[in-house]
C-alpha cells in the first residue's frame, strides 16, 4: 500500500495550534470525518487532557486522600466523560471559563468552572457528580457565598452550558 | 489536661494531595487550590484538621505519601459559624475537627 505516515503535523494558523494525527492519504478525508477529531486546536488538548484525568480515576485508591476518602465510583466517571464531551460540543472551552476537573472524597467527581473578569465576567461554579451520578450545578458569588444549586439530568446535560452562560453574564 | 479552645487566633493543618491526583488549578496563570480536599463525606461529622499550635508540619504529614499541607486560618470557619473543637486521637492530640457539613469552606480557603 502507497502509504505516507506522518505521525504529527503542528500547523500555527490564526491562535490555534493544529494537530493532525496519523494520516494515510488514500483514506485521509475518511479518517478526518470519523476516526479522529478533524482539527484538534489548543481547546481541544485541554479537552483530551481532562478526559485523561477523569480516566485515570479509576486508579485511586481507598485512602487516597490520607482521610480515608473512597475510590472514585465508575458510574461517576462514565457521567463526567459525558459532561465533558457535552461541554466540548457546547464549545464551553472556547468561551473564557477555565475547566478543571477534581475527584470528590465520596466517590464522586467535581468540575470546577473559574472566569476571573479578564476575558469574560466573573465565574465560579461547580458541578458535582456523586458516585452514583446525579448532579448538581452550583454557582458563587464572588464573597463565595452559594447562590444557586440546580439539579442536572443526564438527559438534559447542555443545561450545564446554559447555566454557565447564564453565570456569566448576570 | 483540659482540651485546648481554638480561636480564631489559631492555624489548623490539613493534609492535601500533591500530585495524585492533583489538587491545584490554574485560572489565567495563578495556582488557586481545589475545594474538594474541604469538604466532608456523607457520613463525617465533620473536617479533620490538625491545630497547628499544639503540633508540626512534619507530624502532620505522618506516614502519609504524596500530600503536601493547607494551612487554614480558624477564623475562615469560625466566621461563617463552624464550631472548632479539639478531638484528641490515641496517637494524636492536636486533632480537631470543624464541627458540621462543611462544604461551603471550601469556597473560602
Amino acid at each position: 500500500m502507497n502509504r505516507i505516515l506522518i505521525e504529527q503535523i503542528f500547523r500555527y494558523d490564526e491562535n490555534q495550534m493544529f494537530i493532525l494525527g496519523s494520516l494515510f492519504p488514500d483514506s485521509l478525508e475518511n479518517i478526518r470525518k470519523s476516526t479522529i477529531p478533524k482539527a484538534t486546536s489548543v481547546k481541544g488538548i485541554k479537552f483530551y487532557q481532562l478526559q485523561d484525568t477523569i480516566s485515570g480515576y479509576v486508579h485511586l485508591q481507598q485512602n487516597w486522600d490520607s482521610y480515608n476518602a473512597i475510590p472514585v465510583s465508575a458510574t461517576a466517571i462514565e457521567t463526567a466523560l459525558e459532561v465533558l464531551s457535552q461541554l466540548n460540543k457546547d464549545d464551553i472551552f472556547s468561551k473564557g471559563i477555565e475547566v478543571n476537573v477534581f475527584p470528590m472524597r465520596d466517590g464522586g467527581i467535581q468540575f470546577e468552572f473559574d472566569a476571573d473578569g479578564r476575558h469574560s465576567a466573573d465565574l465560579c461554579a461547580e458541578l458535582e457528580i456523586d458516585r452514583d451520578g446525579q448532579m448538581f450545578f452550583l454557582q458563587f458569588d464572588a464573597d463565595a457565598n452559594m447562590v444557586k444549586k440546580a439539579p442536572i439530568y443526564s438527559y438534559d446535560l447542555s443545561e450545564i452550558s446554559i447555566l454557565l452562560e447564564e453565570a456569566q453574564y448576570v | 489536661m483540659s482540651d485546648y479552645i481554638i480561636t480564631v487566633e489559631d492555624y489548623l493543618y490539613r493534609r492535601v494531595p500533591k500530585n495524585n491526583p492533583n489538587y491545584w488549578k490554574e485560572i489565567n496563570g495563578d495556582k488557586i487550590p481545589s475545594s474538594f480536599a474541604f469538604k466532608t463525606k456523607p457520613n463525617e461529622d465533620g473536617l479533620s484538621v490538625n491545630i497547628a499550635a499544639l503540633t508540626t508540619l512534619k507530624a502532620t504529614v505522618g506516614n502519609a505519601k504524596e500530600v503536601g499541607i493547607a494551612e487554614i486560618s480558624a477564623a475562615t470557619p469560625i466566621g461563617l459559624g463552624y464550631q472548632c473543637k479539639q478531638d484528641k486521637q490515641p496517637d494524636n492530640d492536636a486533632h480537631a475537627l470543624i464541627i458540621g457539613n462543611t462544604n461551603p469552606i471550601g469556597q473560602r480557603h
